[in-house]
């Protein structure tokens, strides 16, 4: 057996200790340590965009995208690289490099957070194997990891799509305008209450409530409607009788009325319900002006009278023009476009944000389950234009 | 035998560069606490808060207007935000909630303090009620069940009479002396009452 010099023994010695110390010293263990959680304690949340790049032109943007044709925000890229990507880290001297969207979906299960290896890697109470390195102090906020945990959820999508702009618009349509007094069924039913126009309402199925102005402290009173049987039986027999009458129209070309609502709306400043996606597509596809606050009347042969009055398309559906000043309005019976903009709930009334509003836009011109005929008129001619350019949205 | 030796001092001085991993054990004392400016102001300024963020202060307290975010008026309503995610309902009705991933975030945050997490820099001009506390006052204060609505209303003189009080508010941070109940105040609200009254409360 070959005999080792005491140089080399020392050598030996001085190399064990040395993996030693990297390998003890270096094990991410301790008190502090055993009490840290690294886990995702947030609720997956769908109506937060969670897309991969910060900044996504809208599909129907003008022809030079405009303030309102341009969704922004945090994206995944963007937080991998505030975490992950660095000339020490992974987008130099360490693999892999984390810089593009390829390169981040190969730790990516698309749909599975919980099989994806990114996911594992920020959340893992592993502290010898989490990401980033736990004891470099830049870790992950609850917001981020919600961000990247939605967006794998959602398809790890390099774009972002109808499934992720509708329940982002959903939100800040129903929350944004069904505030108290405003587009919600509790008002609109409780003013047809208050009106004596719901037959068999007594007072204990509404409620008052009481606005405040925060500034002067003037009071006003709006009447609602808490019975909720009552309200969902009213609010749902006038959104039914509103689409059966329109269906059997369109379909018959002629008026055939369907079905009752108590005495007839005659005339009152209601709001149209945002209440939900279903009050939102009626909205839509059934303004308010072929609706009920009209004196006009149809009457069937048993005395049953409707909400409605002549031709639906002969209407416009006003939701994306009244939030986008940037736009204009066409009839789509007439074509012909209005001559001012009626974006008077964007930013002065609903305070949506110009990203929030490219978001409302991007998810209605994506949305099969809108007619085409209130995106782009009758024959594709178009029924929005942009103020700046004339463009015209088309299919 | 050189080589030797540069080898075995070379390996000793990357085996003491590695001790640095050492300092793992002292280093890692907590994870980030959820942020107000950056994950809970969005939340209040978005558009599902539209009403708030609107510049139209008649209908309803205003959280920012434009580029302009009025922390204090956001932070001041821990309290509401704290009964709404337990259970309870927006203050102004409608169908308006917070989404579940929102009510995460807020119910961590107020588990954590509810605390503002921007330092302001130090306060060096003169601070006056007119210039800078009546402002703050004016947005943050006031409103239908506060201030100017069920609370009274407060002047110059209010103001300096109830020093104590405000006294009491800046060395609390708001959790105590304020007669309607704990707020909570930014960090520049604070520096700003603490510099006014340093300064002799001017007018």
């Amino acid at each position: 057996m070959r005999r080792i010099s005491a140089q080399k023994g020392m050598i030996l010695l001085l190399g064990g200790l040395f993996v030693s110390l990297s390998v003890m010293q270096c094990t991410k263990a301790g008190d502090n340590a055993g009490a840290l959680d690294r886990a995702y304690t947030g609720t997956p949340d769908s109506t937060t965009l969670s897309a991969f790049y910060d900044s996504y032109k809208i599909s129907t943007a003008d022809a030079t995208a405009d303030v309102n044709d341009v969704i922004e925000g945090t994206g995944v890229q963007s937080i991998v690289k505030t975490y992950c990507v660095g000339a020490n880290c992974h987008g130099g001297k360490f693999g892999p490099n984390l810089s593009t969207y390829s390169e981040i979906m190969a730790l990516v299960t698309p749909g599975s957070p919980e099989t994806s290896k990114l996911w594992n890697l920020i959340t893992t109470n592993d502290l010898n194997k989490a990401m980033p390195p736990i004891n470099i102090m830049h870790e992950l906020s609850l917001t981020e990891k919600g961000i990247i945990y939605n967006w794998i959820k959602n398809g790890a999508k390099e774009q972002p799509g109808l499934n992720d702009f509708r329940p982002v618009a959903m939100k800040l349509l129903v929350s944004g305008c069904g505030s108290a007094n405003c587009h919600n069924q509790a008002t609109a039913t409780g003013a047809w209450a208050r009106k004596a126009l719901v037959p068999g309402m007594v007072s204990a199925d509404t409620t008052q409530f009481l606005y405040t102005n925060p500034l002067t402290g003037a009071i006003t009173v709006y009447c609602q409607l808490s019975n909720q049987s009552r309200l969902n039986q009213v609010w749902g027999s006038y959104k039914d009788s509103v689409r059966r009458f329109y269906a059997d129209t369109l379909a018959n070309a002629s008026f055939r009325p369907y079905k009752t609502f108590g005495t007839p709306v005659t005339l009152s400043s209601v709001r149209g319900p945002l209440s939900d996606y279903d009050d939102i597509l009626l909205d839509i596809m059934y303004p308010k002006s072929v609706r009920s606050n009209s004196t006009v009347q149809f009457t069937d042969g048993s005395g049953n009278k409707f909400y409605v009055k002549g031709n639906p398309l002969n209407a416009s559906s006003s939701l994306i023009s009244r939030i986008d000043s940037t736009l204009l309005l066409a009839n789509p019976y007439t074509g012909i476009y209005a001559t001012n903009h009626q974006g008077d709930m964007a930013y002065g009334d609903g305070g949506l944000k110009r990203t929030e509003i490219a978001l409302i836009k991007a998810w209605y011109f994506a949305d099969p389950n809108i007619p085409d005929v209130w995106k782009y008129g009758v024959n594709n001619v178009g029924i929005f234009k942009y103020r700046k350019t004339g463009k015209i949205i088309m299919k | 035998m050189k080589k030797q030796l540069f080898t075995a001092g070379l390996l000793s001085v990357l085996a003491l560069g590695f001790t640095g991993c050492y300092n793992n054990k002292s280093d890692i004392l907590e994870l980030p606490k959820v942020s107000f400016r950056s994950e809970i102001v969005p939340i209040m300024t978005s558009g599902a808060c539209g009403c708030h963020n609107n510049g139209q202060g008649q209908r309803a307290v205003q959280f920012s207007y434009l580029n302009n975010v009025y922390y204090d008026a956001i932070l001041a309503r821990v309290g509401v935000y704290d009964a709404w995610i337990k259970g309870g309902k927006h203050p102004g009705e409608g169908v308006i909630d917070f989404t579940p991933g929102e009510k995460a975030i807020i119910s961590r945050w107020i588990s954590e303090g509810a605390k503002d997490d921007f330092i302001p820099p130090p306060i060096t001009g003169n601070v006056t009620f007119t210039a800078n506390i009546l402002p703050i006052y004016n947005v943050s204060c006031k409103g239908s069940s506060c201030h100017g609505g069920a609370g009274p209303n407060l002047d110059f003189a209010a103001f300096v009479a109830d020093k104590s009080i405000i006294t009491a508010m800046v060395n609390s941070g708001g959790a105590t002396g304020h007669p309607g109940g704990a707020v909570s105040l930014t960090l520049s609200t604070i520096a700003t009452f603490q510099a006014w009254l340093d300064q002799g409360m001017p007018q």
